[in-house]
């Protein structure tokens, strides 16, 4: 194709993107002059054209986990934008067919690449756009319309051939729009395609409600996916268990040492990024009861909270202690001392700031929620936040510390902000200080973030830690007033960057009195008169 | 469990020959050899090649220049119609839409994965499980991994603690109490057709191991009516005695309720310690 058009695809170059784009407005005006199939197969070579260049992009676009540079974002901004413009033609196309009628498998390949593209503008979108679903639901109902939605044409996609439908492309497309909408990072939202791509045949949707889990899509309204069964109007379904039964197959081929697909860009993304996937679509594909909860009701707010991001810097900012061992013999340097400067002329003299505090973060509370926060920042204050950070912040100076993790990161609808979608985990986080109680390191102490449950029964309690702490497993001693307990993290409950949320049990106290470790067998017999005098302390009985 | 390394008996003979190796024939390796197939190969199949390569010879000597002219001009092929992936050998994973079966796994034994495909489990397994195991290498602590696979299941995470245990069986398929803390798990989340196909799996492994009973009369209260169970017996006295009642506690849950009174206790009183806020508390 590419030497077909005589089109240089190394996109990375301005002079090739240049060309593309004159190429691009070339056939625009050829499409109002020509001949109609003539441009319908010019349309189709200029965009797969693009499709051949864009995955050459791929692996350094979307390979490397550091963060772009201008030049990637001017890049990721024209594929954007060559894909909009494709629909656009593309959408052109299709309704001067529908006057002309020329052939129905040329008609049919235009829808393709509508559909196609349309996927794959999601893919790099970089604001907040209010999609317009409208066109995407008049191709499906065209195609159902003539009897052709399902029949099977090749595709060229990322360079590789593939079985599609036009059924699979628009499922394809919708998805991907309902999934990519912040909570998915870049790499996790191409994972996903790609698995979507081998899931073609399992992308079909019924007008009858299959009874089981599954997505709708209403055909007469502007809206994308949606969760639940409609009683009037017309949709369409799409059952959600046999793509459950795909990505269990997934997991089976990642016990078996081998990533799926084992081609494509995605076959050299971290693990990391695949399980993050297999985690969100778990949720995704739950199935549901049909009665839907109401969205959890959304408080409009205008707070400029300060936001500390990560465990360390949590517990810097909340209670001023440090990570890190203090052995007395040499100072180290805190890259987030306020009193550091970063300009050269400050080199070598600490420089205090004032009340201009240029290390902190200040967002925008924008809206909370019973289990949530949304903020909007601007971009160089959520630089480096991420999708799975942890994050913690204070309403006022004594309240207790409010941790979340962040679910969504989303160009904002305004110009050089971002949104973030924060999960509460606790509205009343407490740093409080343990002892070690094994050897070696007894009598340490490590300062960790206690994270109530909302269970009175402690079952749900948690401490947020470093991952490299879990991973120790020591045992820790933590005191409240005259009680001592004697903690050992257990269960991870969550988790994120280099942080842990860890479930723990109360192993041992040398203040309690107990029956002995919780290994061992039981030394007592069977018949008793109060089978609960042993076990519980006077104290609890009172 | 101690590791055990079975060797064949000609090693236990030091300084002597291999007992195997003085009766094995030696013809055999010749008889292999010769049969070596040579691939069968016409070249009439080819239109104006000759796979022996007798055209670009004179005199023994190779025609490098003619060679070389050869290969620069493209032959005239017939197009190739290309088919997608859905005519690749396998149709049958994830492309024909059916549910996928045992033929496309084919190997699940870690034990025989080449350093790639043992790297991308360990990596796997460090990334769906932290703090639990870093590698398959981990999985093999067997009771840690039981007691983690509880609390997951404790937590009402049920795939993840079935997973684990998949992961730790594949890893020690020997390890019998892999296996029953799995079925355990299996009942408990009332997963009828799991326990089946379980039990079954577990019974053709372990032919007559002990705990086949207690796994019967679990099946039984699973799936009663299912053939491989047996007949409906009456309930012994002993089977509520146990940490959970009526359950064998292949899960190893702990007897001492001592851990969750005092768990709640502590809960109360770091619940004090948030409403006076004394920041930071101390050890």
């Amino acid at each position: 194709v590419a030497a077909r058009s005589s089109l240089n695809l190394q996109f990375h170059r301005p002079e090739c993107r240049l060309e593309f784009d004159k190429a691009r407005s070339a056939l625009r005006v050829s499409l109002r002059e020509g001949g109609l199939e003539d441009a319908a197969s010019r349309l189709l070579e200029l965009g797969a054209a693009l499709d051949i260049g864009v995955a050459r992009l791929k692996p350094d676009l979307l390979g490397s986990a550091l963060s772009w540079n201008e030049d990637n974002r001017l890049v990721i901004a024209w594929i954007y934008q060559q894909h909009r413009k494709i629909i656009e033609m593309g959408a052109g196309v299709i309704e001067a067919m529908r006057r002309d009628r020329p052939g129905a498998a040329l008609l049919a390949r235009i829808v393709a690449l509508s559909l196609f593209h349309w996927g794959e503008a999601i893919k790099w979108v970089a604001g907040r756009e209010r999609r317009d679903y409208t066109p995407l639901h008049d191709m499906l109902k065209l195609s159902m319309a003539g009897g052709t939605h399902r029949e099977a044409l090749n595709w060229v996609a990322d360079g590789r051939g593939r079985r599609v439908s036009i059924e699979s492309l628009y499922l394809r497309a919708l998805l991907l729009d309902r999934f990519a909408s912040g909570n998915l990072s870049r790499q996790q939202v191409e994972v996903l395609d790609a698995w979507l791509w081998e899931w073609a045949a399992c992308l079909k949707a019924d007008e009858a409600y299959p009874g089981s889990a599954s997505l709708r899509v209403n055909l007469d309204e502007n809206a994308g996916l949606r969760d639940g069964r409609r009683e009037r109007g017309r949709s369409v379904y799409l059952p959600l268990d046999p793509l459950e039964s795909r990505r269990r197959q997934i997991i089976k081929e990642l016990h078996c040492g081998r990533i799926f697909p084992a081609y494509g860009c995605t076959a050299h993304f971290r693990i990391e990024e695949h399980v993050a996937v297999i985690d969100h679509l778990a949720r995704a594909f739950r199935p549901r009861e049909d009665s839907y909860p109401e969205r959890a009701a959304r408080r409009q707010e205008s707070a400029r909270i300060e936001m500390w991001v990560g465990f360390p810097e949590i517990l810097a900012r909340a209670t001023g202690v440090t990570v890190g061992t203090d052995t007395g013999k040499w100072r180290a340097l805190s890259l987030t001392d306020p009193a550091i400067s970063t300009d050269p002329k400050d080199a070598g003299r600490p420089v205090p700031y004032g009340n201009a505090d240029l290390s902190r973060r200040c967002l925008w509370l924008s809206d909370t929620s019973d289990g949530g926060c949304g903020f909007e920042a601007l971009e160089i204050d959520a630089a480096g936040i991420e999708v799975a950070d942890v994050v913690g912040w204070r309403r006022a100076s004594r309240d207790p510390i409010t941790l979340g993790r962040v679910v969504r990161r989303q160009a904002s609808a305004t110009l050089g902000q971002v949104f973030l979608g924060v999960q509460l985990l606790t509205e009343t986080g407490l740093p409080i200080t343990l002892v070690r109680t094994d050897a070696p390191g007894d009598g340490s102490v490590d300062t960790f973030l206690f994270v109530p449950g909302d269970d009175a029964s402690g079952r749900r309690d948690a401490f947020l830690l470093p991952e490299a702490t879990f991973q120790q497993q020591h045992s820790y001693r933590a005191r409240t007033g005259d009680e001592s307990y004697t903690i050992k993290f257990s269960l991870v409950r969550s988790s994120g960057r280099g942080w842990i949320l860890a479930g723990f049990e109360v192993v041992h106290d040398k203040g309690v009195e107990t029956l002995g470790s919780s290994e061992d067998s039981p030394t007592f017999d069977l018949v008793f008169d109060d089978p609960w005098s042993d076990e519980v302390r006077p104290r609890l009985q009172s | 469990m101690p590791k055990m390394i079975l060797r064949s008996i000609h090693s236990t003979l030091r300084g002597l020959l291999p007992l195997d190796s003085v009766f094995k024939p030696r013809t055999q390796v010749v008889r292999q050899m010769e049969s070596r197939m040579e691939p069968s190969f016409s070249s009439g199949e080819i239109a104006d090649t000759d796979p022996s390569g007798r055209e670009f010879l004179r005199g023994g000597q190779l025609e490098l220049n003619r060679l070389l002219v050869a290969a620069r001009s493209s032959p005239d092929l017939a197009p190739i119609e290309w088919d997608g992936d859905g005519s690749s050998d396998d149709p049958e994973l994830f492309m024909d839409g059916a549910e996928p079966t045992a033929r496309s796994m084919p190997d699940q034994d870690p034990r025989t994965f080449d350093a790639r495909q043992r790297r991308i489990r360990d990596r796997y397994i460090g990334a769906r499980f932290p703090g639990v195991a870093r590698d398959g290498a981990d999985l093999r602590a067997v009771d840690r991994i039981i007691k983690s696979a509880r609390l997951h299941f404790e937590a009402g995470e049920f795939a993840a603690a079935l997973e684990l245990l998949d992961l730790a069986v594949e890893e020690s398929p020997h390890e019998s109490s892999l296996w029953l803390a799995r079925l355990e798990i299996l009942f408990l989340s009332r997963d009828r057709e799991g326990f089946i196909a379980g039990a079954q799996a577990f019974r053709d492994s372990r032919p007559g191991h002990d705990a086949w009973t207690e796994i019967q009369r679990l099946g039984r209260q699973i799936a009663p009516g299912e053939a491989l169970f047996g007949a409906t017996i009456a309930a012994r006295d002993h089977e509520h005695y146990g940490p959970w009642p009526h359950l064998p506690n292949w899960i190893q849950a702990p007897w001492d309720l001592t851990a969750e009174v005092v768990a709640a206790d502590f809960h109360r009183a770091m619940l004090r310690l948030v409403a006076n806020l004394s920041l930071p508390a101390t050890a």
